[in-house]
């Protein structure tokens, strides 16, 4: 390739680039920026520079606390793929006014603000709550069932918000099969339940794991949930950063604690991508 | 086509010319203002009725409001040199937090009233922030679980042989505003005026006792409120006007005001702030005797002044915290064993509470 080649394929690389230019900025400006400035902050300990990581490693507490994160959300995720993979599936096979409410009934959650809506698993959940009312009223159990301030309860809530992020991915996926593929496995003799297993659920897979990651991803930054419906167990990393932000105004501390749950996050996902492939993702 | 759109922006531009002078020459013919940030709901009404509308009655100075003075916000403003801020109301947790970074600006007691000054206690008066008041925490109990005799110590509240039922107290992960740590203590018999400096690990071990019964370590104050009036808990610790506010609206709870934690609040100004001798006339005008008294006429928590009683009825003055009656029934807190201690206290509590 002559010099003159070269770089007109620099120019043509550029000019297709040229289109990102407003997002790249605007990443650099509220993301990249911040981001660096965050690092930053986690290194302007007294000490020295590692001083807030040496003290994160040395005490048990934080990754036991992040340990707890990690654990919360996965099991988030496996409940939210549990129910959000068949609810996209009804979803996508019902048709007309019928499949337009359901949408709605699921996006309708984004309307209300997680605060709202974890009150809201209070009144529903607690010892005098709706729940515990009509199965003492119905004779079922003799005292009220502890549902909150505990794990359970956790579940509950944080479920609710995220179940979107997985039923709506998967739906889209469910959507862009091919009817013709189920038509075939039907003409060649597959039971339905065949061609669920053969057909769709292979075909629905990367968006039943962009999903997952989604759910995953958002889950691990809960704090508002887990602090209104957990017990004394349900400690998120981000209750810690939030002390130590808002009560204590320890910063740096606070930005290596982020820092750490970025690199864990980052670190899980490169193992995930080694595994699945993050670019076979659709959403 | 180019020549009118040319045109419609040069319209464009004259008229908001016209407006911005016009704004901006209203503003300053009018411009003394100072910005007040308090709490919201009904405590910042309160505040507004018994000292601010007056002010602005009696002075040129509009007062702007703002909510949620938060220590890390102070903090943001301070560190970048944009102060919107006068006058900030905070805790004495929240207080030290602040000052320790260097916050605020000193209080230039030369602008304040001398005579009203001497009806505030000495220790309310620190270099960089004035007492206005003082809140309490203590126990607070349903009335219909407990009928007759209702608990009455921290002792009490740790006999759950004979005050059965499921308990809330507050997670000492800030500056202790729960008074959980101290709590423990006076339980454990640890004399009133003996508590500090807290021995953290005799607290924990006698927080082992209560922790089956304990249903929730909450986070933020209108949590025990919330799980006393759903009967999630029968007896929590919890803030005194909150306390007696519920009771007016019908709510069958109590407040007891032996071994109650008392602390002050402070206004202060915050580094850099725009109207500091605005700052200075307002401070001054809230603690003076007759608004300290129409303040707590209104509401809940103690007023700092003491000739504030002399026109507080004794039916309104026994709600409050520095009402003498109550005040000798409590201890004040040490914000500055806090201070030096939350960030390892946080840690370690931590730790318990997941063991």
């Amino acid at each position: 390739m002559s010099d003159e080649a070269r770089r007109r394929s620099w120019w043509e690389a550029l000019r297709r680039l040229l289109p990102l230019a407003p997002a790249f900025a605007f990443l650099l400006v509220f993301f990249v920026y911040p981001l660096l400035r965050m690092i930053g902050l986690s290194l302007e300990a007294p000490g020295g520079p590692l001083d807030y990581y040496a003290a994160i490693v040395r005490s048990p507490l934080y990754m036991t606390v992040l340990g707890l994160t990690f654990r919360t959300a996965l099991g988030v995720t496996v409940v939210c793929v549990l129910l959000g993979v068949p609810t996209a599936y009804v979803l996508a096979r019902t048709r007309g006014p019928v499949r337009s409410v359901l949408l709605v009934a699921v996006v309708l959650p984004f309307l209300t603000s997680i605060l709202i809506r974890t009150y809201a698993w209070m009144a529903i959940l607690g010892r005098n709550g709706v729940v515990n009312q009509l199965l003492l009223a119905a004779g079922v159990v003799a005292s009220p069932l502890p549902l909150m301030h505990n794990a359970f309860g956790v579940y509950v809530g944080m479920t609710h918000v995220l179940l979107p992020f997985m039923i709506l991915p998967v739906y889209s996926v469910l959507t862009g099969i091919d009817a013709s593929l189920l038509r075939a496995a039907q003409s060649l003799g597959a039971s339905p339940a065949r061609t669920l297993r053969t057909v769709v659920l292979p075909l629905a897979l990367p968006g039943i794991a962009s999903g997952a990651m989604l759910v995953f991803l958002i889950a691990i930054g809960f704090y508002i949930t887990p602090a209104i419906l957990g017990g004394p167990r349900e400690i998120m990393i981000s209750n810690l950063i939030e002390v130590q932000v808002v009560e204590l105004l320890n910063w740096g501390f606070g930005a290596a604690l982020a820092f750490v749950l970025l690199v864990a996050t980052t670190g899980l996902m490169v193992v995930f991508d080694r595994f699945l492939g993050l670019d076979r993702l659709t959403v | 086509m180019k020549g009118r759109g040319s045109r419609r922006w040069l319209v464009l531009a004259v008229v908001l010319g016209v407006v911005a002078a016009g704004v901006s020459g209203v503003g300053l013919a009018q411009e003394r203002k100072v910005v007040i940030v308090s709490w919201g709901g009904d405590y910042q009404d309160a505040l507004r009725e018994a000292y601010w509308k007056p002010f602005e009655k009696k002075t040129d100075v509009r007062v702007v409001e703002d909510t949620r003075p938060l220590p890390p916000r102070i903090k943001a403003m301070v560190e970048t040199g944009k102060v919107e801020w006068d006058v900030v109301d905070l805790t004495d947790g929240q207080y030290t937090e602040v000052r320790k970074i260097g916050g605020f600006e000193r209080i230039d007691y030369s602008k304040l009233d001398a005579a009203t000054l001497k009806l505030i206690d000495r220790t309310g008066q620190k270099t960089d922030a004035v007492m206005h008041q003082m809140a309490s925490v203590g126990i607070a109990y349903r009335t219909d679980v407990f009928k007759g005799e209702g608990p009455k110590s921290w002792a009490d509240f740790w006999d759950v042989k004979r005050f059965p039922g499921p308990r809330a107290l507050g997670a000492p992960i800030g500056a202790g505003a729960y008074a959980t740590l101290e709590a423990a203590l006076l339980a454990d018999g640890v004399p009133m005026d003996k508590l500090y400096p807290l021995d953290v690990d005799r607290a924990l071990r006698k927080l082992g006792e209560i922790k089956p019964h304990v249903i929730k370590w909450y986070t933020t104050a209108v949590q025990p409120l919330q799980l006393l009036v759903d009967k999630e808990a029968v007896m929590v610790a919890a803030f005194s006007a909150r306390i007696f506010l519920l009771q007016q609206k019908g709510a069958p709870v109590d407040f007891v005001w032996h071994q109650a934690m008392a602390f002050p609040m402070f206004l202060a100004i915050p580094k850099g702030a725009p109207h500091k001798d605005d700052a200075h006339r307002l401070i001054s005008f809230m603690l003076q005797a007759e608004n300290q008294a129409r303040y707590g006429n209104i509401y809940y928590y103690g007023v700092a002044n003491k000739r504030a009683y002399d026109t507080i009825p004794a039916s309104k003055a026994r709600f409050l915290t520095t009402f003498p009656k109550n005040l000798e029934m409590q201890f004040v807190q040490d914000a500055d064993w806090w201070g030096k201690h939350a960030a390892a206290v946080n840690e370690k509590w931590n730790r318990w509470v997941l063991q």
